[in-house]
C-alpha cells in the first residue's frame, strides 16, 4: 500500500491554530488505522492516507468539533475549522 | 501459511515467532486480586453466546456506508471502569518523532499488552513509537494508574508491508499491573464457530472525551475471513487496539477473538457489507501473543 504523508491545520471558529484537537479518519475508502493525532502547539498534524476519498474529523478539549474531505493523493494543507460547540457557545 | 516473526524496537530483543498450527487454541485470562465491585455496566451491556444483531443497520440510502459508527452511534461510556473487566482495557497515548497518537489496549498477561501494529510502528509515526503512556481503566482525568513503556514487538510481516492482516503488537511493561488488574483470556475459534457471534468492544476514541473515556458498543460478527474479523461494532478513531471479546455462554469467562484495527474502509469491497474490523486470532496468532506473555514473564 502506498502512504500519501499530508500535512494540516485545526483552527477555531476565529481562525486561530488549536493545540491538542485530535484528528482522525471519520471515513474513507482505503483501510486507515483507527487512532487519533495530536495536533501540536501550532494547530498542525500530519497524516498519511492511500489513495481514495476521505472525511478527516477534528475533536477539541470542550466538544468543538470539525471536519473537512480530501484526498488521499491530493498535496494540498487539510484545513479542518472547528465549529462552537453548545458547551462553548 | 505466513511464518509470523516477532520484531522489536530497536531498544528491544526479538524473539523468534512459533509456527501456526490447525486445531483451536483456548488461554484463560484472570480478574486480577483486586477486589472489584460489581459492575452494573457489565451485567447490563456484555452481550453473550450468539444472536441476532442488536441494532439491523439502518437501510441503504439513509445512512453513509462508509461511516466507522454504522448507522446510529450505539456506544455507550463506561463509567465503573476499575471495575473487571472494564479496568484490563487501557487507553494509550503514544509518543514518535512524528508527533502525539492516541489508541487503545488490553492486558494478556501480567506485563504485557496487547495491541494494533500500528499503534507501535507505521509510516505515520515515521516508523516506531519512541515511548507509549498506558492508563488502564482511566476514566476521564481519573486515571487510576499510569505507566510508561519503551519496548514494543510486533511482526516482521508488520513492519515490511503494512498489511492489516498482521497489524498486531505486544507493549512489554517492567510492573506485573496484570496480577492486580486482570488480564484477558484469548481464543482462535474456527470461522463457522465465530460467525452470528455477538462481539464486546470497548476503547478510548477520540471524539467522546478526547481519548480519555471508555466507550463501549455490541453486536454481531458478519463475517470472517483467514485473518480478519468484520464486525457493525461501532468505532472511531482511538478505538484501534481494543479488545473484541465474546463470551461463548452465560457462565464464560470473556475471551478476547480479534484485535479491533480499521473502520468500514478496511472491508473489501467485494464482501458487499458494511463492517468494522479486526486482526482474528488465530493459531499462529495465538502463539506469538503466548510467546511474548511468556517472554514478559520471564
Amino acid at each position: 500500500m502506498v502512504w500519501t504523508p499530508r500535512n494540516g491545520i485545526v483552527v477555531d471558529a476565529g481562525g486561530r491554530p488549536v493545540r491538542g484537537a485530535l484528528v482522525s479518519v471519520a471515513w474513507g475508502t482505503g483501510a486507515t488505522p483507527e487512532v487519533a493525532i495530536e495536533t501540536d502547539d501550532e494547530g498542525r498534524f500530519r497524516i498519511h492516507l492511500p489513495e481514495g476519498r476521505y472525511r478527516l474529523s477534528a475533536h477539541a478539549a470542550g466538544g468543538a468539533a470539525g471536519e473537512a474531505d480530501t484526498r488521499g493523493e491530493a498535496d494540498e494543507e487539510i484545513r479542518i475549522q472547528l465549529a462552537i460547540s453548545e458547551e462553548d457557545a | 501459511m505466513v511464518n509470523l516473526n516477532s520484531v522489536s524496537n530497536p531498544s528491544f530483543s526479538a524473539l523468534e515467532s512459533t509456527v501456526a498450527e490447525a486445531s483451536a487454541k483456548i488461554r484463560t485470562g484472570s480478574a486480577g486480586s483486586a477486589a472489584s465491585p460489581g459492575s452494573l455496566s457489565a451485567e447490563m451491556l456484555l452481550v453473550k453466546g450468539k444472536g441476532e444483531p442488536i441494532a439491523p443497520p439502518a437501510p441503504i440510502g439513509t445512512r453513509s456506508i462508509l461511516e466507522s459508527v454504522i448507522g446510529t452511534d450505539d456506544r455507550t461510556r463506561i463509567l465503573d471502569t476499575e471495575a473487571d473487566p472494564w479496568r484490563r482495557i487501557c487507553a494509550l497515548r503514544i509518543s514518535s518523532p512524528n508527533g502525539v497518537f492516541v489508541g487503545t489496549g488490553w492486558l494478556a498477561g501480567p506485563r504485557t499488552m496487547m495491541t494494533a501494529g500500528h499503534c507501535v510502528h507505521h509510516p505515520q509515526m515515521s516508523g516506531w513509537a519512541s515511548s507509549i503512556e498506558v492508563s488502564p481503566a482511566r476514566n476521564g482525568a481519573h486515571q487510576p494508574k499510569v505507566l510508561s513503556s519503551k519496548r514494543f514487538s510486533t511482526l516482521d510481516v508488520w513492519v515490511n508491508e503494512h498489511d492489516p492482516d498482521f497489524d498486531l503488537a505486544a507493549i512489554h511493561l517492567d510492573e506485573p499491573v496484570g496480577d492486580e488488574l486482570g488480564w484477558f483470556g484469548v481464543g482462535s475459534l474456527p470461522a463457522n464457530a465465530l460467525t452470528g457471534f455477538m462481539v464486546n468492544i470497548s476503547g478510548y476514541p477520540a471524539d467522546r472525551g478526547n481519548g480519555t473515556e471508555q466507550w463501549f458498543h455490541r453486536n454481531r460478527v458478519l463475517r470472517v475471513s483467514d485473518r480478519r474479523v468484520f464486525y457493525d461494532v461501532d468505532t472511531f478513531g482511538g478505538h484501534s487496539g481494543a479488545p473484541v471479546f465474546l463470551y461463548e455462554d452465560e457462565g464464560a469467562e470473556p475471551r478476547v477473538v480479534a484485535i479491533h484495527a480499521y473502520g468500514v474502509g478496511g472491508t473489501p469491497s467485494a464482501f458487499g457489507i458494511t463492517a468494522n474490523s479486526g486482526v482474528r486470532i488465530i493459531p499462529e496468532v495465538f502463539d506469538q501473543i503466548t510467546a511474548w506473555v511468556q517472554q514478559d514473564a520471564a
